[in-house]
């Protein structure tokens, strides 16, 4: 019996890496290859699919693995897709202080390629050829003076507030709180309990939000998550306590979640953050740099505030 | 219909080289408390275990109320009225005293009634005389408690033969006297009790009929009141001796280690003794009567309380097998499949693994000098075994028993304690050993054997030490070490 | 060993028992055919760099899994390594910091030990708890901020290039033959082979098990760090969350290897070959244009398949 099983997991292994291998032998076209650090999480899924997109509709084949926020595997993956002889490569860093010797790597290469949404380290960014990404400071300062617009509303409130973050030390949550911090300092605006991090986990979102309730009940006033995904987690424990539309909801991102509750006006605003404008842009732009086109060394995405009444201008995921 | 509830006819029961049952013939009347009793290996246990389901006789019949009787594994013995209550219950600490009575027997499809399991269950209880929370965990219930639970559990297969072993071997004087009315009140209800035990005072006391084996065979049946203590003992150890055993070849000298006071609560109290070089010291008792927690205490396997070791004189301090090594002490362990050896190592391995020091140069190890160390073992001790590299799967108890000894005589001690150095190997490889102790006691060295197998103690210690409850009781001496002598001081 | 003609049922033991080898062997093979670009130079010693970094631990990681234990707060101590390496550099220079990140490993390491070995915590508890607090004081040191590095002595140590093999292979090598050696000739190594094998027969055979147990936590700990700042001299950075994935790798690739989770058996050797199956896997996934997500499935299937067979090869051996 064991055997028989081992037998046919072999046999569906085997097959699994010919098909798998063999479908993607397109020839003619130039090949792209992506490392993504953020393979699997939410955002990473709709940029990726823009680019393959974007690049199916330039005329490229692409290929996109997953980089698992490990800086040494995504040296090896472009080093073996260099020696498989690729034609342009995208970066999508999984943080900025290991991107020095994998920039430095790739410009070795002599090949095109293009960073991606995380902004490389400061002393390798003018040898970036291209590095597309959103201005995160200024993401922060558009959830900062969301903050102040909500409460201009509300002028009775004390203006408590409760701010999920993602991951300690990622650029993304730092530099959001960065510019969020720019524009409510000298304000009355009270983030209670410092900072709360929720790693980008909605469930882990909720166990935060779980607590403050527990906490502060009614004291508090208005819930703001870095993303769509946490925003989801809280908005699950403010639902089950019963505290929806007695709080002011605000959060950045795109995803479908966040589009319902600003339908439902239970949300305030969010912040866009378009990851399909992302993924497309990096596209764009490599296919200049390979027909040798100049561009800009820097490409920031669109930011801005998405209101209930903006909502058709975006697109959703 | 037959007058008896049980009967075993002719049983033979043969494991590969050993013949455990020779044609035992056993008749139980319905209602007695029937006593079974004779020495460790007798073959007590193989008949029980045929009984209740766990062997399969190569030969003979089994009836039951003249019926008779194949039994399918243990569960089916019980549910066809025969149930055993073993030393180790058979109970789940976690689980509530309703649920250990009818474990896997739940009523209900899908739910089940708990109201119904418990009623019954405190049912059960009151006819043995007892009212306790059916809901409470057994882990916290006392010994003789679990032990109703254990009964309890027969009585709700409707058992009609309960065989019980050594029910009393780890209760309290007062739980005894609290169980002995117990048994009268299974009698008075027509069950049987097959009652087996070391303890001849109980049997006169509560048992009707009693039989006596002794290697393998029934020699001897009798009533209760129709038989003497002395003829039990006679019948139980009544063997010739002679040509099993080489004769002792060297003489005690001075004495090499004297052990003072030693206690270890609650296994060991107050044990004194000397060994001397060149000696052989038998340790004799029944089984829990603290002969190998007194070994381990001695080897640092285990730590003592309080008391004193001496080793030629001096007082040392033994508190982990690794002081007993640095003192020459070296311990084969009563059972080597579970603390003798690694047995996926192979034999040179297992034999170099205590003295690793002696076959390294500087500090790499040499296998060259390894694999000569044990093929000298090898062929010294005759070990069988198709290669030094062999793991110790396959070799036979025997050989796999002279490993565990080349791997102490292999790092050199000089005192060794054997805890039942022939268990459950052929008659011709126990021989050998023998003459290895011999040849050792004759280099010098001092061995303590530890034996449930009276006459091999009788014929290879010098003197013997017999144990009973974690005490020394009595020391015999040349003419003294007789069977009776031993029986009498082991048993109560 | 004694049949020198065909004999059929042999060749097919042989087989099995080594099918770990056979199947890298034959996939190599396959891969050999199918991509021109997997047998170039190039991506051979692409193959052998990405390897080392966890390799130099996994040699740990058997060595504590024969001992019948396993460890979770190797990734921990791999993150934390790439955090003090840098800082000690950045704040003294190469050579201090090798000697205090390889001492702070060692420690990380000996805690786990003194729990697991004295206290007697079962690993997966006394680990995992490790593995939870260090990464916590990796993220202190830093205030959670991943750092880099300009050291020029670094730079030119991760520069170093012979044939396009880098210097992590060479201490790769290094550690792995110094784990064999440890393993098959000293009298350490047989001890841990025994305490694996059977905890009670070596301590009643007068072996110091629980410093069996307690070095073995500590050489993986230092390992670790030894890795940790190889990652530091290839990234030259450092950050808590690096290596995250190290503990299941290494313990994955002495599975995969044939090491037997419960201890006594398997060598230090047969782990490079697990080491060698995953990165070869790795790396010809990437270049069969494989995506992400298959890859993940791709290589939790090895995994079952590999176990699958050991359990086959076990059985049979008994028979």
């Amino acid at each position: 019996m064991k055997k028989a099983c081992a037998i046919v997991l072999m046999l569906v292994l085997l097959v699994s890496v010919v098909s798998a291998g063999g479908q993607k032998e397109a020839g003619g076209a130039k090949k792209i290859f992506m490392s993504s650090a953020y393979y699997t999480a939410p955002y990473g899924a709709p940029l990726q699919e823009a680019v393959r997109e974007k690049a199916k509709e330039l005329g490229y084949t692409v290929q996109i693995v997953d980089g698992e926020q490990n800086a040494d595997k995504q040296l090896s993956q472009f080093k073996a897709a260099v020696a498989d002889g690729y034609d342009a490569l995208i970066y999508w860093p999984g943080d900025q202080a290991s991107t020095p010797p994998i920039v430095e790597y790739l410009n070795s290469t002599g090949k095109p390629w293009v960073a991606l949404n995380t902004v490389v380290d400061a002393s390798v960014l003018d040898q970036v050829p291209c590095m597309i990404a959103s201005d995160e400071v200024e993401i922060g300062r558009w959830l900062g003076r969301l903050m102040i617009q909500y409460f201009e509303k509300n002028p009775s409130a004390t203006k408590n507030v409760v701010y999920i973050e993602g991951s300690p030390g990622s650029s993304y949550t730092e530099n959001l709180t960065i510019g969020v911090n720019e524009v409510i300092k000298g304000t009355d605006i009270n983030i209670m309990n410092d900072r709360q991090f929720a790693e980008y986990d909605p469930s882990r979102a909720m166990a935060i939000m779980e607590d403050m309730l527990t906490k502060y009940g009614d004291k508090i006033e208005l819930a703001v998550a870095q993303d769509g995904g946490m925003f989801q987690g809280a908005y699950s424990a403010i639902e089950a306590a019963g505290y929806v539309g007695k709080l002011g909801l605000l959060c950045q991102g795109q995803d479908l979640i966040v589009r319902d509750k600003l339908v439902a006006g239970e949300l305030f605003a969010s912040v866009a953050q378009d990851p399909f404008t992302e993924g497309s842009l990096a596209v764009e732009m490599l296919d200049k740099i390979i027909r040798g086109e100049k561009v800009e060394n820097w490409f920031a995405t669109p930011t801005g505030p998405i209101f209930k009444a903006d909502i058709d201008n975006y697109r959703w995921f | 219909m037959s007058a008896y509830v049980l009967e075993m006819k002719g049983i033979t029961k043969t494991f590969p080289g050993v013949v455990a049952l020779d044609d035992v013939t056993l008749s139980v009347e319905k209602g007695t408390v029937h006593a079974l009793i004779g020495e460790n290996g007798a073959g007590k246990s193989t008949l029980m275990k045929i009984l209740n389901g766990v062997y399969t006789a190569t030969k003979g019949e089994l009836f039951l109320e003249g019926q008779p009787l194949h039994l399918q594994g243990v569960r089916d013995a019980q549910e066809k009225g025969i149930s055993t209550i073993f030393q180790e219950f058979n109970l789940i600490n976690a689980l509530s005293v309703a649920e250990n009575i009818f474990l896997g027997r739940f009523e209900g499809k899908g739910q089940i009634k708990w109201n119904r399991i418990n009623r019954k269950a405190r049912e059960l209880l009151e006819k043995l005389g007892f009212n306790f929370d059916v809901s409470k965990p057994v882990g916290k219930l006392s010994t003789a408690e679990k032990q109703l639970v254990e009964i309890a559990k027969a009585l709700s297969y409707d058992a009609k033969i309960i065989v019980m072993d050594e029910p009393t071997s780890s209760l309290t004087k007062k739980e005894i006297e609290l169980f002995f009315p117990i048994i009268e009140k299974l009698r008075k209800g027509g069950i049987t009790v097959i009652y087996i035990s070391h303890k001849l005072d109980e049997i006169f006391h509560i048992c009707d009929r009693v039989s006596i084996m002794r290697d393998g065979k029934l020699v001897g049946e009798s009533l209760v009141s129709e038989i003497t203590r002395e003829r039990i003992i006679e019948l139980m150890v009544g063997r010739s001796m002679e040509m099993e055993y080489p004769a002792r070849t060297a003489s005690p000298g001075e004495p090499v280690l004297e052990v003072k006071n030693l206690t270890r609560e609650p296994l060991l109290h107050d044990i004194s003794f000397t060994l001397h070089k060149g000696e052989i010291l038998g340790i004799a008792g029944l089984v829990g009567a603290g002969r190998t927690e007194l070994a381990e205490t001695i080897f640092g396997a285990a730590v003592a309380d309080s008391g004193s070791i001496e080793i030629n004189g001096k007082a040392v301090s033994i508190r982990s097998t690794m002081d007993g090594k640095a003192n020459s002490i070296g311990m084969v362990t009563e059972d080597r499949k579970e603390t003798g050896l690694v047995l996926d190592m192979s034999v040179t391995r297992n034999i170099t693994v205590t003295k690793l020091d002696e076959v390294t140069t500087g500090i790499v190890l040499s296998k060259q000098k390894e694999g000569e160390v044990a093929s000298e073992y090898v062929q010294k001790l005759n070990i069988k075994t198709p290669s030094i590299n062999q793991t110790l799967y396959n070799l036979s108890g025997g050989n796999q028993q002279k490993v565990v000894l080349s791997k102490w005589l292999f790092s050199n001690v000089e005192i060794l304690i054997l805890d039942e150095p022939t268990r459950g190997i052929d008659v011709g490889a126990k021989y050998e050993i023998y003459c290895l102790m011999n040849e050792l006691t004759e280099q010098g060295k001092s061995i303590i054997m530890i034996s449930s197998e009276l006459p091999e103690v009788l014929s290879m210690s010098d003197r013997i030490l017999v144990m009973h409850k974690g005490m020394i009781k009595g020391e015999l001496t040349g003419a003294k070490m007789t069977a009776d002598n031993v029986m009498q001081l082991a048993i109560d | 060993m004694r049949k020198s003609t065909l004999d059929k049922k042999y060749i097919i033991t042989l087989l099995i028992e080594n099918a770990v080898t056979v199947f890298l062997v034959g996939f190599v093979i396959f891969m050999v055919f199918t991509k021109r670009s997997f047998s170039t130079w190039d991506n051979i010693v692409n193959i052998i760099n990405e390897s080392s970094i966890y390799g130099i631990a996994a040699c740990a990681m058997t060595v504590v899994v024969i001992s019948g234990e396993f460890d979770l707060s190797s990734s921990s101590i791999f993150g934390w390594s790439t955090v003090i390496f840098v800082i000690c550099i950045n704040a003294m220079g190469i050579v201090p910091a090798f000697f205090i990140t390889l001492v702070c490993g060692a420690a990380f390491g000996a805690l786990n030990g003194l729990l697991i070995a004295k206290v007697k915590m079962p690993a997966f508890v006394a680990t995992l708890g490790t593995m939870i607090a260090i990464k916590g004081l990796a993220y202190v040191m830093t205030k959670a901020q991943p750092i880099n590095t300009n050291n020029a002595t670094l730079k030119a140590i991760g520069s170093f290039n012979m044939g396009g093999i880098s210097i992590i292979p060479i201490v790769y090598l290094g550690v792995l033959v110094l784990f064999i050696w440890f393993m098959r000739y000293t009298k350490f190594g047989r001890d841990i082979y025994a305490t694996g094998g059977n905890y009670e027969v070596a301590r009643l055979s007068g072996i110091n098990v629980v410093f069996s147990k307690f070095i073995v936590f500590t050489m993986l700990g230092a390992a670790a760090a030894l890795a940790g700042m190889m990652y530091g001299v290839r990234i030259k950075a450092g950050w808590a969350p690096y290596g995250q994935d190290l503990a299941l790798y290494c313990i994955t690739a002495t599975i995969i290897g044939g090491t037997s989770l419960l201890g006594g058996t398997g060598s230090v050797g047969k782990t490079v070959i697990g080491v060698l199956v995953l990165a070869v896997l790795f790396n010809a996934l990437t270049l069969l244009g494989v995506s992400g997500s298959m890859q993940k499935f791709i290589r939790g299937l090895v995994l079952i398949t590999v176990i699958m067979l050991d359990a086959v090869v076990a059985k049979r051996q008994k028979e």
